[in-house]
């Protein structure tokens, strides 16, 4: 039985094939699915922030790009070395045109979760981010595929 | 949570200067609609988005949002959050007509109605404490709720999985309007504003 788990703000899931990992309204918040293609198992992780380093207490892993992607990915391979790995992401929009640039969080945190990502030489393979649109995420644990939506309308296929 | 940052007396303060800007708010959505707008007591907790996309409407709904910038002594973010529906009965009312609206003129009927919500907002708070308080011309955006409100909490530097709900919602003939009016004050905003009320 195929399940859909939703994964809010500032958090992340890991599963199996063949269920579904969703996250809703996406805007300057970004959305990493990492997967291994050999055993179907995969995360999504919706995150807030670029780094943790500003910031001294109550830190919750899940909202900072530098800490949940390294969590989740333990999480997926189990602690163990994988080079099978694959993402893709979403989101990291900026949906107000007053925002200065130097400001812009969505460019920040696309930025820290490619840092992240190169680090541990996990390629993403295509994404759907920047621009000034939110995005919902659903991401199918069985092929990887993952539709991009806007409320009820698919916008994009990555 | 909210208890620890601010006393009591001092979100009390609060509820009484956003019931008296929603409610000239509302006194001038009347004038413009020809019809009797209401008030409900302003909304004033600390959610986390996950209690407000539950509680309050649900992340992935696409709604209208009209958005402005407050500046001069406080700076800080009004945006108004109107469902495609209450849109269109907004415009309805402005036209004082039931023929179908184009989508453009629903959309300025709707930029033009929060310029004037928020202004008086603005007016009657700027009088009651003295201070020179302006808006930016507003803008609209149409999507998700949860990118937008997510993004404005985070644009003014509220980076916190919880967040501080100030709002009015309206209603017309006893039937709520699916609007609400959000302000997010920039940190140090209220304190000051505290400060200026001695509580």
């Amino acid at each position: 039985m195929s399940k859909e788990i939703r994964i809010g703000i500032a958090d992340y899931k890991v599963s199996n094939s063949p269920d579904k990992l969703i996250t809703l309204g996406l805007g300057s918040c970004v959305g990493i699915a990492i997967y291994d293609p050999a055993t179907k198992r995969g995360g999504l992780s919706h995150i807030m922030l670029p780094d943790s380093s500003s910031f001294i207490s109550d830190i919750k892993v899940e909202k900072f790009a530098d800490l949940a992607i390294p969590t989740m990915i333990r999480e997926i391979t189990s602690g163990r070395f994988n080079k099978n790995l694959i993402a893709k992401i979403a989101g990291g929009a900026s949906m107000f045109s007053f925002s200065s640039n130097a400001n812009n969080i969505g460019q920040r945190n696309v930025e820290a979760v490619e840092a992240v990502l190169k680090e541990y030489r996990i390629p993403i393979l295509s994404r759907d981010t920047g621009g000034n649109i939110g995005r919902t995420m659903v991401v199918d644990l069985n092929s990887f595929t993952i539709s991009i939506k806007n409320g009820s309308k698919e916008i994009n296929i990555l | 949570m909210m208890e620890d940052t601010y006393t009591h007396l001092q979100i009390d303060c609060l509820r009484e200067v956003v019931n008296i800007g929603g409610g000239n708010a509302a006194t001038s959505l009347s004038r413009l609609l020809n019809k009797r707008i209401d008030m409900t007591v302003p909304i004033i907790e600390v959610l986390s988005y996950e209690e407000v996309y539950t509680s309050i409407m649900a992340e992935d709904k696409v709604v209208n949002s009209v958005i402005m910038n407050m500046m001069g002594d406080g700076e800080g973010i009004f945006v108004f959050i109107a469902s495609m529906d209450a849109t269109e009965s907004l415009a309805k009312m402005m036209m004082q007509s039931d023929e179908e609206v184009s989508d453009e003129i629903k959309n300025s009927a709707l930029v033009e109605l929060v310029n004037i919500t928020v202004s008086s907002f603005l007016n009657a708070i700027s009088k009651m404490i003295d201070a020179n308080l302006i808006t930016s011309i507003p803008f609209k955006i149409t999507d998700m709720f949860g990118a937008v409100l997510s993004s404005v909490y985070m644009e003014t530097e509220y980076f916190d999985e919880n967040i501080m709900i100030i709002k009015n919602e309206f209603s017309y003939n006893g039937n709520r309007i699916e609007t609400s009016l959000y302000f997010v004050p920039r940190p140090g905003v209220l304190e000051k504003l505290f400060k200026t009320l001695g509580v």
